[in-house]
């Protein structure tokens, strides 16, 4: 597959006259694609947060391709500083947030995957609340009726 | 600056003030300050319905720097109602919860638990926690879900609202996961869920900015009316926006089919979390979703098939829902699948948005319609079915969760007969049932009502199918809920086969007063129930149309 | 238009397209956050390409350092998913890979294709934004932004920062109290070789003056708030690792310092709800926000750790 999008984005490069910009829409709508399929058909945790990221990172450099427009309409393509400075900062925003999301998943994932380590061993059916226990059970059932 | 002006910011500053305190406090404190600042809320979000009924949209550009600059926060019609639902459901449940601080999650605690010491010989080492009932992160994390939810409500910036999905989102997962072990799966799952919805948003947020230049919503939406009129106007970039924005927020609404997230979410959370889950969170993601189909898009005829397909989607939650819910045997997750399904009918009125047959029966003469008053039915009748759905529903699920706290289970079968030692939350339990089905007289029913005569005005009749069905559909469950609970006696002596109560309640007077939050919830549902035509009323300001 | 894409962008995009791979189709968790920190450099020339040197900084600090940094770390701890998930594998396992790839190349040939026809207009708001940088007192337009113009979003962002911490304390002991979650601050760290410990503690400071220039540069240059409260994080979990003892500060100090940013913030918002901030509130609050950010993500850090059988006595 990797092959395959690299010369589909060279591709592209060559029947289109891209600017810089629109190569970076190209790529981070790609990036975000990537990611998004990827968490949606993996089944491990980590990965999928892995893939949650990818997809933040996809996302948000289709935020900054946007913001550099301005640079790219005013003097010559390329590094400047001329970026937008409002969408720069919509996308610091946005890293912050996806850290912050990464992160309260990352400490989920431990916990579920160290449940042993969180309450102790063999404490498994007949914990303390007797009566919640049956709580995730239950909501498995359900699911699987489906 | 006026007084009201002033209440538009401080209502979403001041309970994530409160969240931030209250990290710093005491369990005890925190209820106290939780209580507090429901009755704050409320006070702030009065001034701001009266100003916007008497016909008044307010605006405040903060920090004094004007839209396409700065951010505006908007409160028109749509934002009170939503602004007012949210005042009223979140101060009743914050009182439960201070007043039954075991509903509010399980805390593990280190230590070797004493009542529990019959299970040590089968633990070879010492266990480094146990669970008990209750859980003060609970005040923190609500207050600022609160603060985020108004967030949303008042925003008029895109982007804005996008970080307030975000706090709403983030909290409402941190909420689910004070469930403890065995919520923390669905929390997870939630949690990825959440950021997909919301970065597809995002994604649509930026292509609507990069046709449009700017991220106000009503700048925007003008902008893009008027490219619309334009005769060589390429708006495919506003339909994949609309596609990607439907399609995340319909993730975060959980309608038919990217709904089974929401099962165990709502069902695996605390009692006093998972009414507001299934009243507020959700509506959060609804509230955007009109604002970007009716504020934003505009009538485009180009998002035809995208609101035919969200409104079969919507048929096919009510369809899906309602028969999954007949099928539980669990009162939580049965009220789970009834969200569900009441989720679908949220989404039914989009065709009737952008369906030309609509402004043609207008136009002929004879027909007494106004301009928009289709719409502005088909608007209202949702609306108010949203509303009434949260009333009821945190009722529901407050008298539930309540019923599951005291007696370890929630299995529809082990309840049977307990409306004679628990006549006040079986009562609002009926209440509720009556607003969620649409019996005459409550909200539920002004909304299907105004719904089903728009409907009929723009000839869409297979609406009134959809409806009818739901709501037989919904009897049934309901039914199936409440009845059992209901039966009196028996010839098997049903109330001694109650299970034996499983947590002694910290302060009985207080728990027994507990009891009344769900069933002013209920009274609230059916006595709302005349304010159809006045919802109307309040919707036209600020109205599009 | 100016036409054409420069090489080195040409170059770097299918550097990002075969990182993004290596992220994503690896199985083991360990090589998936080694490519996410390898994303994350070639992200941050990304940035560095586009002309932003302030995001740059941001994933290079946030995205790329503290964040792969926690995953990797997740990835270490618990390489494999326990539950054994592979009794109930799909009959077809060939089918997900074919779907995927399909359904990934169709929806980025659409999605792009609207992206490069639709025709785009400039941002609306250039003009108000040279005008009113007057009244900031900050000279760095990104600055401006963040903490002027739209700070509401800012605060809103600080708030969900400040939440997740709040979140992830809640899951571990306890609830209330100075103590609750953070039996891991206590605890001491995993042991660390010699070598690396003097090398730590000569790196900190160094790091933590470059913490420092990031904040006050922020006002005139690029850096700022979220940037500098990374690297501050950085500097906490290295000190951590190098047994230094934080645990008693931590304890005392991690909640106070987590919430005065946003209180304040929240305090001169109310405060300055027309009318923009003055420039000496607006340094109190970067200053605060700082210190509550790198407060924030050391909690997610420590919080990282599940509280196990060290729990330590009082």
């Amino acid at each position: 597959m990797m092959p395959l999008s690299v010369a589909l984005g060279l591709a592209g490069v060559g029947a289109i006259d891209l600017s810089q910009v629109q190569w970076y829409l190209l790529l981070g709508t790609a990036i975000a694609v990537i990611g998004m399929v990827r968490m949606l058909l993996t089944r491990d945790l980590v990965a999928r947060l892995i893939a949650l990221n990818v997809t933040g990172i996809g996302s948000l450099m289709l935020i900054l391709a946007l913001a550099a427009r301005t640079a790219e309409s005013g003097d010559a393509a390329g590094a400047g500083d001329g970026t937008d400075p409002v969408l720069s900062a919509l996308v610091i925003t946005g890293l912050v947030i996806t850290v912050a999301f990464t992160g309260l998943g990352a400490v989920l994932i431990r916990r579920i995957e160290g449940v042993q380590d969180v309450e102790g061993p063999e404490d498994t059916k007949d914990s303390g609340d007797a009566g919640d226990s049956g709580h995730f059970n239950g909501s498995k059932d359900a699911e699987a009726e489906e | 600056m006026s007084l009201t002006l002033f209440c538009l910011g401080a209502v979403v500053l001041v309970p994530l003030l409160a969240s931030a305190l209250s990290v710093l406090l005491g369990s005890v404190a925190r209820r106290v300050l939780g209580v507090i600042t429901s009755a704050a809320v409320l006070g702030l979000s009065t001034p701001i319905l009266v100003q916007v009924t008497s016909g008044q949209t307010l605006e405040l550009a903060l920090g004094g720097f004007e839209s396409p600059l700065g951010i505006t926060l908007r409160a028109d019609g749509l934002s009170a109602l939503f602004l007012a639902m949210t005042a009223v459901v979140g101060a009743v449940v914050s009182c439960y919860a201070a007043a039954r601080p075991a509903s509010t999650g399980k805390r593990l605690v280190p230590g070797t638990p004493d009542r529990d010491a019959d299970k040590q010989h089968h633990r070879h080492t010492e266990p480094p926690g146990v669970w008990r009932a209750g859980h003060a992160g609970f005040w923190p994390l609500w207050l600022g879900c609160w603060s985020g939810l108004n967030a949303v409500f008042l925003s008029g910036d895109l982007f804005n609202t996008y970080v307030g999905l975000e706090l709403v989102g983030l909290t409402a997962v941190a909420l689910v996961a004070l469930g403890g072990r065995d919520a923390w799966p669905a929390a997870l799952r939630y949690l990825f869920i959440a950021v997909l919805g919301s970065l597809l948003f995002l994604i649509g947020v930026a292509l609507i900015y990069s046709v449009t230049g700017t991220l106000d919503i009503i700048d925007s939406g003008e902008i893009i009316t008027g490219l619309a009129a334009e005769d060589d106007a390429d708006l495919a970039a506003v339909v994949l926006a609309l596609c990607l924005i439907s399609l995340g927020l319909a993730l975060k609404v959980a309608l038919v089919p990217l709904h089974r997230w929401l099962i165990p979410a709502h069902s695996s959370a605390p009692s006093a979390v998972s009414p507001l889950l299934s009243a507020l969170v959700i509506k959060a993601a609804l509230f955007v979703l009109l604002r970007v189909w009716l504020w934003v898009a505009g009538p485009l005829p180009e998002l035809a098939i995208l609101a035919w397909v969200l409104a079969g989607m919507g048929a096919a939650a009510i369809l899906v829902g309602s028969v999954m819910a007949l099928r539980q045997t669990r009162l939580k997750p049965l009220i789970a699948y009834s969200t569900v399904a009441q989720v679908g009918y949220w989404f039914l009125l989009l065709p009737l948005l952008l369906d030309p047959e609509t402004s043609a029966l207008e136009g002929q003469p004879g027909t007494t319609l106004d301009d928009g008053a289709v719409l502005a039915g088909a608007l209202s009748g949702t609306v108010a079915l949203a509303l009434g759905h949260g009333l009821a529903k945190a009722s529901l699920f407050l008298s539930a969760g309540h019923l599951k706290d005291l007696y370890g289970t929630d299995e529809i079968a082990d309840l049977r007969g307990a409306g004679r030692a628990h006549p006040m939350l079986v009562m609002s339990m009926g209440l509720s049932a009556v607003g969620l089905i649409g019996l005459p007289l409550s909200l539920g029913f002004s909304g299907k009502w105004l719904l089903a005569t728009s409907a009929v005005a723009a000839g869409h009749y297979w609406m009134l199918v959809v409806l009818v069905a739901g709501t037989l559909f919904s009897a049934a469950y309901l039914l199936k809920a409440v009845a059992p609970l209901l039966v009196m006696s028996e010839d098997d002596q049903t109330e001694l086969t109650l299970p034996q109560a499983q947590t002694r309640p910290e302060d009985p007077t207080l728990t027994g007063k507990a009891q009344l939050a769900p069933f002013v919830l209920g009274l609230l549902t059916v006595l709302t129930g005349f304010l159809g035509v006045w919802l109307t009323g309040v919707l036209e300001v600020g109205a599009p149309w | 238009m100016t036409g054409g894409v420069p090489a080195a962008d040409l170059v770097l995009g299918a550097g990002l397209l075969a990182s993004v791979l290596c992220t994503v189709l690896p199985s083991s968790r360990f090589a998936q956050s080694m490519g996410l920190l390898g994303l994350g450099v070639l992200t941050t020339l990304a940035w560095l390409r586009l002309g932003s040197v302030d995001v740059a900084l941001a994933e290079a600090g946030i995205g790329g350092g503290i964040l792969a940094a926690l995953l990797v770390w997740v990835s270490v701890s618990s390489p494999a998913q326990p539950s054994p998930d592979a009794a109930t594998a799909p009959r077809w396992t060939w089918l997900r890979p074919v779907v995927g790839t399909l359904s990934a190349i169709t929806l980025t040939v659409v999605a792009a294709a609207v992206w490069l026809r639709a025709e785009q207009s400039l941002p609306a708001w250039d003009a108000a934004l040279t005008a009113n940088m007057g009244l900031t007192g900050v000279e760095h337009e990104i600055t401006g932004v963040l903490l002027v113009f739209r700070f509401y979003d800012t605060l809103l962002e600080s708030a969900v920062l400040m939440l997740t911490a709040v979140a992830v304390l809640a899951l571990g002991h306890g609830d209330v109290g100075p103590r609750a979650g953070l039996s891991a601050a206590l605890s001491p760290a995993p042991p660390i070789p010699a070598s690396l410990h003097w090398l730590i503690r000569v790196f900190a400071p160094v790091l933590f003056l470059a913490g420092l220039w990031l904040l006050f540069a922020g006002s005139t240059d690029s850096g700022g708030a979220f940037q500098s409260g990374a690297v501050l994080c950085a500097v906490l979990i290295l000190l951590h690792s190098a047994h230094v003892p934080l645990g008693k500060l931590t304890v005392s100090w991690l909640r106070p310092v987590l919430v005065a940013g946003v209180v304040v913030f929240i305090l001169a918002a109310l405060a300055h709800l027309n009318a923009p901030f003055s420039f000496p509130v607006l340094l109190t609050i970067e200053i605060l926000l700082t210190l509550g950010i790198a407060a924030g993500l050391y909690a997610i850090y420590l919080c990282l750790d599940n509280p196990a059988r060290r729990e330590v006595t009082t």
